[in-house]
């Protein structure tokens, strides 16, 4: 029952508020947090926290205040509505070449993402078979309040993103070598961009937006320093490791009041 | 069947000060996994047979057993079973077999996949006594099924000598176990199995261990790779 402050306050906001707490309204919703994988040492972090960084706030592996691209969390730790999960998705998300790391002028390389050469991120040694092995570690575990509701294994490969683009061809690249010599193997990673393939909350779960979140993606087996080195792109320049972020994005509906 | 009194003197307090809503169940999609490592190749790997903090598991990664061989205060509806897999470093040295990849079949886990231990062997689940499920070729008939990643990989490319015929094969070789969605094992019909009931999933060679093949770049030595078997399906648990 509500209190008589609640019941003074419900009164105002119903006859002067912006919302109308009586009407609700039915939208299909995402709620994303980005967040970088590796500060500068470029050593994976060995726990990830997701929405505990809001808008504005600064990502503290990358140092770069967080914009609408990265998160719409508004408040920190809550969501901002009413919210029923359906599905969970992860995006490991190498940045776009002009987003990239200064250390090894990666985002200006002409090789990025072609090719096996150094300065390469489809190297043998390179950040996408990294990041191939890499999707085959990790727990993510999703509490709301005390209580834990989602615990899931290898959530990179178990909640693909998918979406996204679908490589049909992938090239070597040129390099001259002697005679005889083979070169220019590479390597493209990319998660299920299949729909189908998505981790989904059957039953859905239904979040009130004053639940306190606490999600993170954890590295707890052999997790050493020497196994969580993103590898440098440009061998010549240490500290050239890739820009990587890793998403987590939960679809489903959010319940909004009628303004 | 009527509750001894002893059950309703329990029941009562239980429900006056007890830690969870009795009688009430919350149900959520879950999954409970369990790996083992693989060593080079046993005739038999027991899953689920130890719990969060054990020697054996000690982390998530391994398991989330809340206790060894059943799931404890809660009940659980299995839906599907997944056979998996990871290996622990990430910063596997791909180079170490690059000077292999065009010569033999030793460089890379593809080998172990096409041609080793995923073509074999079976799986039992098995509550109480009774086997319940018994799949041949796990590996093959109850896949990850979970958006398995993809890791593409392009030709090499050979610089030839003037006027000589290099003979190369180019294509670097990669597989990975069978990841639609659409393909999983689903156990049809469902089996529940309620909270504090013992069982048991083993995977089973009997007709011989199969040792690793693919151990140029990835090692066949104990912790180098970890097999393992993930159920899928909702959890009924107490309210608190």
């Amino acid at each position: 029952m509500a209190s008589e402050s609640q019941q003074i306050t419900q009164m105002l906001a119903g006859r002067y508020g912006t919302a109308n707490y009586k009407n609700l309204q039915v939208l299909k919703w995402q709620y994303y947090d980005y967040v970088r994988i590796a500060p500068s040492t470029g050593v994976i972090s060995q726990k990830l926290n997701f929405f505990s960084v809001p808008q504005g706030a600064i990502d503290p592996n990358s140092g770069i205040a967080k914009t609408l691209e990265e998160t719409n969390l508004d408040r920190n730790g809550q969501f901002t509505y009413d919210y029923v999960i359906t599905a969970i998705r992860t995006h490991l998300q190498v940045l776009p070449k002009s987003r990239q790391n200064s250390v090894g002028a990666l985002t200006t390389v002409a090789n990025l993402n072609v090719g096996g050469a150094d300065g390469s991120l489809g190297q043998p040694t390179g950040t996408y078979t990294f990041l191939e092995k890499l999707s085959g570690l990790g727990t993510m575990i999703v509490n709301f309040g005390q209580k834990r509701y989602f615990e899931v294994n290898q959530p990179f490969k178990t909640c693909p993103r998918g979406a996204g683009v679908s490589v049909k061809q992938y090239g070597g690249g040129a390099q001259a070598t002697a005679a005889g010599v083979t070169t220019q193997r590479s390597y493209y990673y990319s998660q299920s961009q299949d729909p189908r393939d998505i981790y989904r909350t059957t039953p859905p779960l239904f979040v009130e937006r004053d639940s306190i979140i606490d999600a993170s993606i954890q590295f707890q087996d052999a997790y050493t320093t020497g196994n969580f080195t993103l590898p440098d792109v440009v061998a010549a320049s240490p500290g050239s490791f890739a820009f990587v972020n890793v998403g987590l994005i939960y679809d489903g509906f959010a319940i909004v009041p009628t303004q | 069947m009527a509750e001894t009194n002893s059950q309703a003197i329990v029941g009562k307090l239980q429900s006056r000060y007890g830690t969870y809503s009795r009688g009430q169940l919350q149900s959520q999609r879950k999954q409970f996994w369990s790996f083992v490592d693989y060593a080079n190749g046993n005739s038999q790997y027991t899953f689920f047979g130890s719990a969060l903090g054990d020697t054996a598991t000690p982390n998530l990664q391994k398991t989330n057993m809340p206790v060894q061989g059943s799931f404890g205060t809660s009940s659980f509806l299995l839906k599907t079973i997944r056979m998996a897999l990871y290996v622990p470093a990430p910063g596997i040295n791909y180079a170490a077999g690059t000077t292999t990849y065009l010569t033999d079949a030793t460089s890379a886990l593809w080998a172990d996949l096409t041609d080793g231990f995923a073509q074999a062997g079976l799986l039992k689940f098995t509550v109480g006594a009774k086997d319940f499920v018994t799949i041949p070729k796990p590996y093959l008939y109850a896949p990850p099924a979970d958006g398995r990643s993809e890791l593409y990989i392009s030709n090499a490319s050979v610089t030839e000598a003037a006027g000589a015929i290099t003979t190369a094969s180019f294509n670097a070789p990669e597989a990975d176990l069978n990841r639609q969605a659409e393909n999983v094992y689903n156990v049809d019909p469902e089996l529940y199995i309620d909270f504090q009931e013992n069982f048991r999933v083993s995977l089973e060679f009997p007709a011989g261990a199969v040792t690793r093949i693919g151990t140029t770049s990835l090692a066949s030595s104990a912790g180098s790779l970890f097999v393992g078997v993930t159920l899928d399906g909702v959890e009924f648990r107490p309210v608190q």
